[in-house]
């Protein structure tokens, strides 16, 4: 029994550091207000450009991910059109694709 | 459960309550500052604290437990900097970092501290190239993470050995206080053999002396003998004076007691008529006041009819006088009487000369013949009137002496009258005086009555009060006596076993 228990909290200790993991990743990637942003296709289709122009989102060039694109703009009531489209947003991680020019 | 545990259980509730305050705290700036993904902040926030809050409950720390806290308490501080973010107190976030090393000394392990290091380190060279705007305000850069990481590194390095240092002062401190009971134990254990021994020891002492008794008793037999009988002729002796005494007390006792009832009921009849004596003296006082007011009433009465017989004397005298002075004016119209009796004779005469002329002179005096009889008449007149006058005054004499000697009566009466009234008015001023001595002698005597009255009084309550006193002597003469009864009893007694002995 206290052997198992053990195991138990052990798995338990692991699960809060998977859970710290997850937090920190889903924070990181949450879309902030502004700035360069990671669209993932999960339907597999190409990102049009004039979803991109009605968006008011300028291409920076293509993503890590198969069909994904690498683009500069505004996140409000754009991620949830874009979600409507099969389009995930995603912010855009400085490692993978590069850190932003701040001018302001 | 060892000291170090209790403290470790206590530190994880302690803890867990932190991290609560740490996800109320998130959700309060989030909304006082209007900050940004508030609800993944704060919902990240809940579930890091699901398994401390779990541990919490089942009462549990070890390894596993200790690595969960260590992980909330990295996370939860790096959640306030993911919330600030934007936002200039972005860096002052990073503070609560070393907040949270610190808390977790309340588990007074080294090994949650070494895990939260290594969460913080770990994320932020993660997040410095991943989102490295997420760990600092503008671009983040390697150098400032691992500044960062050297510090926690280095609270690693300072708070680790000192939680080893201080785990052990607890384990040590528990066998101590274990040694520390055990010695007690055994402390215990030997006092009571030692009273044991004490125990066996002094029934060893008793019994010796009980021998070293019954060797002595002969020897000691003959002295006690004599001073039994020297005990008894003393003591006998003292007893049978003390009863005496006591007897003779009671008798005294009862007799004062007598004394004393009867002296009380004297007292008491003597204050009942010294009070009679008082009210009857105030009678006599109030009766001399009144005979007092009454005779001096009575003089001025008398004073009164003294100037009154002065007054009738006074007016007597006057009368007296008068009629002194009536008398003379009688004389003196006597001699007017005489004068005109002469007067008449002499008309007479020269009426008869006239008539006798008259004649001669025939029928010519005839009318004055009738003038001179006229006169004549008138003469013979004039004298009958002096004559009644005469008769008058010789009346009118006669009752002046009559009034004078009246008038003389009533003056000498009027003068006893009048030293009457002085004679009486002296005895009456005596009488007062003497009436007022007699009054003042009243008074003096109720007041002497009044005093007599209540030293009696007090005569009758000192009787009571040694009534009262004779009783309690009377009790306790009786109680010296069952005293000495007493003692008689037990002197005889202490003899007998004195002797036996």
């Amino acid at each position: 029994m206290g052997s198992a228990s053990k195991k138990a909290w052990i798995g338990l200790a692991a699960l809060q550091g998977g859970l710290a993991l997850a937090a920190i990743l889903i924070l990181a990637l949450t879309p902030p207000a502004f700035g360069r942003y990671l669209l993932v296709p999960l339907n597999g289709q190409p990102i049009s450009d004039a979803l991109l122009q009605q968006q008011l989102l300028d291409r920076r060039g293509p993503g890590p991910l198969p069909g994904s694109l690498i683009v500069d703009g505004h996140s409000a009531g754009v991620a949830e059109t874009l979600r409507a489209h099969g389009i995930l947003m995603l912010a855009a991680p400085a490692l993978i694709c590069g850190h932003i020019e701040r001018t302001a | 459960m060892d000291e170090l545990r209790k403290l470790r259980l206590h530190g994880v509730q302690l803890l867990t309550a932190c991290g609560w305050v740490c996800t109320v705290a998130l959700l309060g700036l989030a909304l006082t500052f209007d900050l940004k993904n508030e609800a993944l902040a704060v919902g990240a926030s809940i579930l890091m604290n699901a398994l401390p809050t779990l541990s919490a409950m089942r009462r549990r720390y070890d390894l596993a437990t200790s690595a969960i806290f260590g992980v909330n308490a990295a996370v939860q501080p790096a959640l306030l900097v993911y919330l600030l973010q934007g936002h200039p107190w972005q860096m002052e976030g990073h503070m609560y970092f070393f907040v949270g090393l610190a808390a977790l000394t309340l588990l007074c392990d080294w090994r949650p501290i070494a895990v939260a290091v290594a969460v913080i380190a770990a994320h932020h060279l993660l997040l410095g190239y991943v989102v490295p705007e997420w760990v600092f305000l503008g671009s983040g850069d390697l150098p400032r993470v691992l500044v960062h990481a050297l510090a926690v590194s280095l609270v690693l390095g300072l708070l680790g050995p000192v939680m080893v240092r201080m785990g052990r002062l607890f384990v040590a401190q528990a066998d101590a206080r274990a040694e520390s009971e055990r010695s007690a134990d055994s402390a215990f254990e030997a006092l009571a053999a030692a009273r044991v021994a004490e125990g066996n020891a002094e029934a060893e002492r008793t019994k010796r002396q009980a021998a070293e008794r019954l060797a002595n008793a002969d020897a000691h037999r003959d002295e006690l003998l004599a001073i039994a009988a020297t005990f008894e002729s003393s003591v006998a002796h003292i007893v049978q004076s003390v009863a005496s005494a006591a007897q003779q007390l009671e008798k005294a006792a009862h007799d004062m007691h007598r004394f004393a009832h009867e002296a009380g009921e004297q007292s008491a009849s003597a204050a009942s008529e010294a009070e009679s004596a008082s009210r009857n003296a105030v009678k006599v006082s109030t009766g001399v006041s009144e005979l007092s007011h009454s005779i001096t009433a009575i003089a001025t009465d008398a004073g009164k009819q003294a100037e009154l017989g002065e007054t009738a004397r006074s007016s007597s005298a006057t009368g007296e006088s008068v009629i002194r002075t009536l008398t003379e004016r009688t004389s003196n119209i006597e001699t007017f009487v005489g004068l005109i009796d002469s007067v008449a004779s002499q008309t007479n005469l020269l009426a008869l000369n006239a008539s006798i002329e008259s004649a001669r002179a025939g029928d010519a005096g005839a009318g004055f013949a009738v003038v001179a009889a006229e006169v004549k008449a008138l003469a013979e007149k004039a004298r009958d009137a002096a004559g009644q006058i005469t008769s008058l005054v010789s009346d009118v004499d006669a009752g002046a002496d009559e009034a004078d000697a009246a008038i003389g009566q009533v003056s000498r009466a009027m003068a006893e009258l009048s030293e009457a009234a002085g004679r009486m008015r002296q005895e009456i001023e005596d009488q007062r005086t003497v009436a007022a001595m007699i009054e003042r002698s009243a008074v003096e005597n109720a007041s002497g009555a009044d005093l007599i009255a209540q030293r009696i009084g007090e005569v009758a309550k000192s009787a009571s009060e040694a009534v009262l006193l004779s009783d309690e002597v009377q009790a306790s003469s009786a109680s010296l006596s069952r005293v000495a009864d007493g003692l008689k009893a037990a002197t005889s007694e202490f003899l007998t076993k004195l002797r036996a002995a």
